[in-house]
């Protein structure tokens, strides 16, 4: 199996620099290559069974737009192909219709999918999270400037048990088309989630012992459980 | 003089003495109070001195006490917030006690912690002489997201007048505000400066111009150092105020130009190498001159809330604070504790938010209830604690298992691991015959159980 870590100098913020590492230990050496925003993305250039991308800062956001919008029409066959992409934080939203902010300052995506992504820097959301994917609780934390809006129902990934979708009024979070993932879950996400990476990668064909993998279900375990609590509570 | 701020006065001053009254010494609330009623209550104020703010995400209040102390040390009356908080309201109470009724603040300079980002509140209403900004790094990313953010806030709130003291070793940082009057201030890389780890957390890979990778001339740690594009060929800065430190001699000295004036160090800590820099390069742009530095400087220490060491039963036991949501002070310390190879080591780590923010046996409930992103633990360079002198690595708290999973990801082994979820149980996992130094690495909130921790050592190394 192999892994790219698409930008991987800038799409590692928010701790999700520890996911990238996570899947350089699941694949192993050899198995994994790092894009850096010059060039262009592997997946169009060979077989890559995952690609994934972290968060990013709102200006890298609109490097990545740039970067990617003359390869569109090849990632869109790419997307339609089946090819699984992992998107974590705010890099879904290059692959939405665009970004807006509250003064009207407008920047289109890759269009793929019809969500608006309304930024607000001044206000900056805080949450944990708590949904399902299918049969298979999943968890998180958020913290971001943006709340996405569009067709939730049609696209959604999580539905959501407790805290925030993807805007405050969607019972979803993340977005889910073909193989494309997208969600705004931290943690690291996948590091929070091994049920859910295992899953991810039995699509790809693969059965593996995740690294550390008793650590990480009893730690999945206990914050389920945390989450579950109506007590909970997180943010400052 | 405006009705509402005369109001604010009164009252604000008011309740200060009746703080001071009930045995209250730094009061935020006084602050609060002065705010509230005059939300503008800062623009009001006028100052007969050289208004001094200091911000930046790490090293804002070793440098302001520093630029504060020296003032003190040299008879010169100075205001500052190093009781209050460095938030608006915070600012505000330093001038509550110390403005006159109708807002005249007469001392001949006022020294101001900022914090960067209630900058864009602090700087609507105060205009600061000078600004030195100590660098900026990511830090909590609920409240401060990252580098890019925080830098845009500055940029917008800094106003067009204020001086500039920036650090060339920051190519986020020093490129704030690029019209605006400024010096900068670096400092030099001793050839036998030990490269122990890179970093993992960098926060500016890719050039602020052409978005190419950079170049590292010379790193101190993450992205603070010397940096050229191999594109534009654009280059971090030069400095006006260049510091060598030598770690043979321990001789500081600072060149400006052709000059050279060796100074007191004060700790050689890299981070206080760059805060003694800074305030020093403060001093220098306001106009005091070397000889007078040099004497005060060799009276100045910087405040030991955050690290404290004593020897008990032959044994090194050290209470050290390692902020948790702040990967790179975090990073700070273990980087020092990496650099001790002389020492045999066990590490103990309660720097998690415990529960709640904060901690002793009277917040039960509230611990029960709070849970925190870990996130953190994966920006914070825990590789550091992979080497042979450091034997046992014992960490406490309610997301005990979190670090756990995080220290086998850096390549320590279950062999080398203890995990307690209570903090206080930490103490049984030591094996103090192994090692000759304990580092208690504790949170802002939570200081109470590396103190607890330490006395368990206390009592089972002198029975």
């Amino acid at each position: 199996m192999k892994v790219e870590l698409l930008f991987s100098e800038i799409s590692a913020q928010y701790g999700e620099k520890g996911d990238q590492e996570f899947l350089k230990q699941i694949v192993g050496e050899g198995n994994y290559v790092e894009t850096s925003l010059s060039e262009k993305p592997a997946f169009l250039q060979e077989d890559i069974d995952l690609v994934f991308m972290g968060p990013l800062t709102e200006q890298h956001q609109l490097k990545v737009i740039d970067r990617l919008s003359p390869y569109k029409e090849e990632i869109r066959e790419k997307l339609e192909n089946g090819q699984t992409i992992l998107c974590v934080g705010n890099a879904l939203e290059v692959f939405c219709e665009h970004i807006v902010s509250p003064e009207g300052k407008y920047c289109a995506g890759l269009g793929f999918f019809p969500f608006e992504a309304r930024q607000n820097l001044m206000k900056r959301h805080v949450s944990f999270f708590l949904g399902v994917d299918e049969d298979l609780s999943v968890v998180g934390f958020k913290t971001q400037f943006t709340m996405l809006h569009g067709p939730d129902h049609e696209y959604g990934l999580f539905k959501k048990k407790r805290g925030c979708g993807l805007n405050p009024e969607s019972g979803w979070e993340g977005i889910r088309y073909k193989n494309f993932f997208g969600t705004y879950l931290l943690g690291p996400f996948l590091i929070l989630n091994p049920l859910w990476v295992k899953k991810l990668l039995a699509n790809l064909g693969e059965e593996v012992m995740l690294p550390y993998e008793s650590v990480l279900m009893e730690a999945y375990e206990m914050r389920k459980s945390e989450f579950e609590d109506p007590k909970t509570f997180y943010g400052h | 003089m405006n009705c509402r701020f005369f109001i604010a006065q009164v009252l604000s001053k008011a309740a200060y003495r009746l703080m001071r009254l009930v045995g209250k010494r730094g009061s935020y609330f006084v602050g609060v109070v002065a705010t509230k009623i005059c939300p503008d209550y800062l623009r009001y104020l006028k100052f007969k001195g050289k208004v001094i703010a200091v911000t930046g995400t790490n090293g804002k209040t070793t440098t302001s006490n520093l630029l504060h102390d020296f003032f003190a040390h040299e008879g010169l009356s100075c205001a500052n917030n190093g009781y209050g908080s460095n938030v608006e309201a915070g600012v505000a109470s330093t001038f509550v006690p110390t403005s006159r009724l109708n807002g005249v603040v007469e001392e001949a300079y006022v020294v101001l912690e900022v914090d960067e980002r209630s900058s864009i509140h602090t700087f609507k209403r105060l205009k600061p002489d000078y600004l030195l900004v100590t660098n900026l790094f990511r830090d909590s990313y609920e409240r401060n997201a990252h580098p890019e953010f925080i830098a845009m806030i500055l940029e917008q709130s800094i106003p067009d007048e204020t001086f500039l003291i920036l650090n060339a070793d920051d190519l986020i940082s020093s490129g704030l505000k690029p019209k605006n009057p400024r010096r900068y201030f670096s400092l030099e890389k001793e050839p036998k400066e030990a490269v122990r780890s890179l970093s993992r957390v960098v926060d500016q890979v890719i050039c602020p111009h052409c978005d190419a990778t950079l170049q590292a001339v010379s790193v101190h740690y993450h992205h603070i150092g010397r940096f050229s594009c191999p594109n534009c060929g654009i280059v971090s800065p030069e400095a006006d105020y260049k510091g060598v430190y030598n770690s043979e001699t321990k001789q500081f000295r600072l060149e400006e130009g052709s000059s050279v004036t060796p100074y007191p160090c004060i700790s050689e800590n890299l981070a206080n190498l760059y805060n003694e820099l800074a305030a020093l390069a403060t001093l220098r742009v306001l106009g005091f001159e070397p000889e007078r530095l040099q004497q005060a400087f060799g009276q100045l220490e910087v405040v030991s809330t955050r690290y404290e060491e004593e020897e008990i039963a032959g044994k090194k036991v050290v209470v050290t604070l390692a902020k948790g949501v702040n990967p790179i002070a975090s990073s700070r310390v273990l980087d020092y504790i990496q650099s001790r190879v002389d020492e045999r080591i066990a590490v103990v780590l309660v720097n998690t938010e415990t529960d709640g923010h904060t901690a002793g046996p009277q917040y039960d409930d509230l611990k029960s209830a709070y849970t925190e992103n870990p996130a953190w633990m994966y920006d914070v360079d825990f590789e550091y604690l992979c080497h042979p002198h450091i034997k046992q690595v014992i960490v406490g708290g309610k997301r005990f298992l979190d670090y756990k999973a995080r220290l086998l990801m850096a390549g320590l082994t279950e062999a080398q691991l203890r995990c307690f979820r209570n903090p206080l149980d930490c103490a049984k996992g030591l094996d103090l015959s192994e090692v000759d130094a304990v580092y208690i690495l504790h949170q802002v909130y939570n200081r109470y159980y590396a103190e607890e921790l330490r006395a368990q050592i206390r009592k089972e190394l002198e029975r």
